[in-house]
């Protein structure tokens, strides 16, 4: 009882130390608004995204079309606020498979230390040695482009990110007293894995994850500005600033504004995880 | 050190054994006839025969594989499947460019980001502080495609001052391939500089605030000798890490900023390679770049030991 | 006693934190003299690593030395800047501390680090730097020293890393050594070897040791005065003998009951420990410091004014209002 009181009165505080950071506050709104705006996105967009006019091509910024359009006379602020749903479904997508693949593995490994830890280790060293990006390339290449094929992608190239920080963790947790106090009464292996070291390990994998999420909006717009991202026609930042890069000396509005979506979305991810990392005291070497 | 060098040189093959099944395994996954994805459906029973030669996918895997990985150990990483040049050929050409993008992103990362991390971290709290740390969070978010795309429009197409594509070898004329390195450089290498900065600044606190620093001040050395013989040398093992960590994802961060600049790097040929479909190129393409990084990897690992006794004589 | 060769007046330290104000030395008077060993003992928390750090100045933001003088070789400490400092650190005074494998920069040969002392301040050559390290190691008894000086710190024990410690703050013949827990890191076997050199190499040079310690049987056999601190404030202080032989504030008689006596059966001597835990700095209680864990608390005195450090015969002295007329025991 006391002991709740404690806790709760903890994670106030750690509210309250969170919130008074500025950058975090700034973050966590704008993580706030776009999710707002991705799931409002027919109601706000003064524009139907894929619009095609073709008189109106490239047009610059004006009272109409707040962000200019693009080649096919689409209006950019309109695609815009419809892309939003995609870096928002692949950022937290991946992340979220990569902390349940990478966790997983990370808790095995990290319990069971011998034979089975090195294994699956070394394969995560594996992983890790390919740069994310051309892992997610050549993964995508294979599988196909769309966004249920780059979630596993990036995904993917993230697993062993997941599965060293929750290692590292569980290798620390596994030889507290209470671990070894609960392992003496006799509970399931699996059951003491998942339910108590585990939840022990978890507070480094939050501030992970949301550094994480930045990464993966970079890595789907990178992708996608390569060309195997999300399907065309529909709008995705990194299409848009794919389909605005050759005329950049003519309509630099085509690129830049999706550009500085992602910028904004990445920035909001990297507030909130560093933020995080203060709160609740984490140290990664990353 | 001999037994620390052997030890690490065996994890790397075993590290090397495992990246070459991934690598592998990236042919098996594609969904359905890999041939058929190659040529397309409505192609003749002829085109896919070739293609299931080329990519030997009448053996069983393991066979397949067991070739794979013995090509590669004689130095035949295959034949491009819509060129038909050597891969190590296309790679001889491509390779070096990366290289140099590399190290200039590099160079620039530590060149920049270490001594504005020292700064920031002898003025800890100040203004100079606050407004390093500003710009650190901003190039650490700031997307190298964007980044690449706003130094074209500013230097390139405004000033006029830098090619806004293609380079110049170093060997024709340095200057020349000078101002057409000079924006890849600073696209690929911004956020690094950013995260070596913050990664100096953070190790140099931690370092400073330690008790052998306090030991160094109750002695009387000077602040200036301080940080630089009792508090860099220490403070520096995690970055050099984190720089040789950066430094592999750099050469395939590479991917991104030589499609921008139209620079005929690896990153670009095993993005075009992917875009044709050619996947002995994109087998072959990425094998190299893992290779590469793991080496980057290696060579940190041994700067590691001679920067820390601790790990050299464990 | 001798001549005097370290004076504290007034200091006051205090470190500002999210919480609000700190201050962990508050109003320090000490006398140092020239040979002696002036013990400083407390609970953890009470100031007695903060004196020391800032009577060398070592204090770092947030800390901040408020007020007060530090007065050595004629000047006050807290005037000089920081490159006179330096000059003072290391040759006049020195320090050593509680953590020797910590202490001891991670990179260097430990021969190296002492040798490093002796160039700044004796404006040697290496060569000689070297040779007179050695002498210094074999003094604090490190076997096959040429051996050891070359090897980095991990590679030794935690006594040894200590030994070396001492090794290079008698480096340049300091006036003040400052030890600041140096043996509670250390086995019960170190601790007394560790002491026992620290007494041999006073002797030699004929310096003063401040011993910071919480271990009040470590200062009864290694000190000739003693301070007590609580709260950052001096509780009593005098001769070893005389606290030892007749304890005043009920603080001391409740840190000297928690040591357990030799020889007595244990049934016959009952462990004290004084009740209630040290109340946090930042909700210091009023009047005296000790007032809620103090058995002869008088209410509306003790919790409402504090006690002066008064003298109680020749030179001891205690801080506690029932030395100062309310109780006629």
């Amino acid at each position: 009882m006391d002991n709740d009181k404690k806790t709760s009165a903890d994670s106030n505080r750690s509210l309250k130390r969170f919130l008074r950071n500025k950058f975090n506050l700034i973050g966590g709104i704008i993580i706030l608004l776009f999710l707002l705006i991705s799931i409002f996105a027919p109601v706000i967009s003064p524009h139907p995204p894929n619009q095609v006019n073709l008189k109106m091509s490239l047009q610059p910024p004006s009272k109409t079309n707040f962000f200019g359009t693009d080649s096919l006379g689409r209006d950019v602020f309109s695609r815009i606020i419809h892309g939003c749903s995609a870096s928002l479904i692949v950022g937290l997508g991946s992340v979220g498979f990569s902390l349940v693949v990478g966790s997983f593995l990370g808790v095995i490994a990290g319990y069971f230390k011998g034979s089975i830890g090195i294994v699956i280790m070394r394969f995560m060293d594996a992983l890790w040695s390919f740069p994310s990006i051309i892992l997610a390339l050549g993964i995508a290449a294979s599988i196909g482009p769309g966004i249920k094929n780059i979630i596993i992608a990036i995904g993917i190239t993230f697993i062993p990110g997941f599965a060293r920080v929750i290692y590292s963790q569980v290798l620390i947790v596994r030889e507290e007293v209470y671990i070894k106090a609960i392992k003496s009464l006799g509970t399931k292996t699996s059951r003491l894995i998942f339910w108590h070291v585990l939840p022990n390990s978890i507070t480094p994998v939050i501030v992970y994850s949301s550094l994480m999420a930045a990464q993966a909006v970079i890595a789907e717009a990178g992708l996608s500005f390569l060309g195997i991202g999300v399907i065309p026609p529909r709008a995705a930042w990194g299409n848009m600033l794919r389909d605005g890069y050759i005329y950049l000396g003519v309509a630099p509005w085509v690129s830049l504004f999706p550009g500085a979506a992602i910028f904004l979305l990445v920035l909001a991810f990297n507030f909130v995880g560093d933020g995080l990392r203060d709160v609740l005291d984490v140290r990664m070497t990353q | 050190m001999i037994k620390f060098l052997g030890q690490r040189i065996f994890q790397m093959i075993l590290v090397l054994f495992f990246v070459s099944i991934v690598v592998y395994s990236l042919i098996i996954i594609i969904p359905g006839d890999a041939a058929t994805a190659v040529v397309g459906a409505d192609a003749s029973e002829e085109q896919l025969m070739i293609v299931r030669e080329q990519l030997g996918l009448n053996e069983p895997v393991f066979v397949r594989y067991v070739k794979w990985v013995g090509n590669m150990l004689k130095g035949d990483f295959g034949r491009s499947m819509t060129t038909n040049h050597r891969v190590t050929t296309l790679v001889s050409i491509r390779f070096p460019i990366t290289m140099q993008l590399t190290l200039c992103g590099m160079v620039l990362a530590v060149s920049i980001g270490i001594p504005l991390g020292i700064i920031a971290a002898k003025k800890n709290n100040s203004f100079t502080d606050m407004v390093l740390r500003a710009i650190t969070s901003l190039g650490m978010s700031l997307p190298n495609f964007w980044l690449g795309l706003l130094l074209i429009l500013f230097f390139s197409l405004k000033l006029g001052w830098f090619a806004p594509s293609g380079l110049i070898p170093i060997k024709q004329s340095f200057f020349g391939w000078m101002s057409t390195m000079i924006l890849p450089a600073l696209t690929i290498g911004t956020r690094f500089t950013a995260v070596v900065l913050r990664q100096t600044r953070s190790a140099l606190l931690e370092v400073l605030r330690s008790d052998y620093i306090r030991t160094a001040k109750a002695k009387g050395l000077k602040d200036i000798k301080i940080i630089r013989s009792h508090a860099l040398k220490n403070s520096l093992i995690p970055v050099v890490t984190v720089i040789g960590l950066q430094t592999g994802r750099l050469f395939g961060g590479a991917v991104i900023t030589e499609t921008i600049f139209h620079l005929p790097g690896m990153g670009s040929l095993i993005a075009t390679a992917v875009s044709q479909r050619d996947y002995v190129v994109v087998q072959s393409g990425i094998m190299i770049v893992a290779i590469t990084v793991l080496l980057i990897n290696f060579i940190v690992d041994v700067l590691y030991a001679i920067l820390d006794p601790r790990i050299r004589f464990k | 006693m001798s001549e005097v060769c370290l004076k504290v007046n007034k200091l006051k330290t205090s470190f500002s934190t999210p919480y609000g104000k700190v201050t962990a030395v508050n109003g320090l008077d000490l006398v140092l003299h020239r040979g002696e060993v002036l013990g400083l003992v407390g609970e953890s928390g009470c100031g007695k690593s903060v004196s020391a750090l800032s009577i060398l100045g070592l204090i770092n933001s947030p800390g901040v030395i408020e007020s007060g003088q530090i007065l050595f070789d004629g000047k006050d400490l807290l005037q000089l800047n920081n490159d006179e400092l330096r000059k003072i650190r290391g040759k006049k005074i020195s320090m050593i501390f509680q953590e020797p494998t910590t202490a001891l920069n991670p990179v260097y040969k430990v021969g190296d680090q002492i040798a490093e002392a002796i160039m700044l301040h004796q404006k040697v050559g290496y060569k000689i730097a070297l040779k007179r390290t050695l002498e210094l190691l074999s003094l604090v008894g490190i076997t096959s020293p040429e051996i050891r000086m070359k090897s980095y710190p991990y590679q030794l024990s935690g006594g040894m890393c200590q030994r070396v410690m001492i090794a290079m703050a008698f480096s340049c013949k300091p006036e003040i050594l400052i030890a600041d827990e140096p043996t509670t890191a250390l086995d019960v076997t170190i601790q007394a070897q560790i002491l026992s050199i620290i007494q041999k190499m006073k002797e030699i040079d004929k310096t003063a040791v401040m011993l910071i310690s919480h271990d009040l049987g470590i200062i009864s056999e290694n000190a000739d005065r003693l301070m007590i601190m609580y709260l950052g404030k001096v509780m009593e202080t005098g001769k070893v003998s005389d606290i030892f032989n007749n304890p005043l504030h009920p603080y001391t008689r409740g840190l000297l009951g928690s040591i357990p006596k030799r020889g007595t059966h244990r049934k016959y001597n009952k462990l004290i420990s004084i009740p209630g835990t040290v109340p946090s700095l930042i909700n210091m209680p009023n009047g005296c410091a000790i007032n809620n864990r103090c058995q002869y608390a008088v209410p509306g005195l003790c919790n409402k004014k504090e006690p002066d450090l008064i003298k109680y015969e020749g030179t001891h002295y205690v801080r506690c209002w029932k030395y100062q007329g309310w109780d006629n025991e």
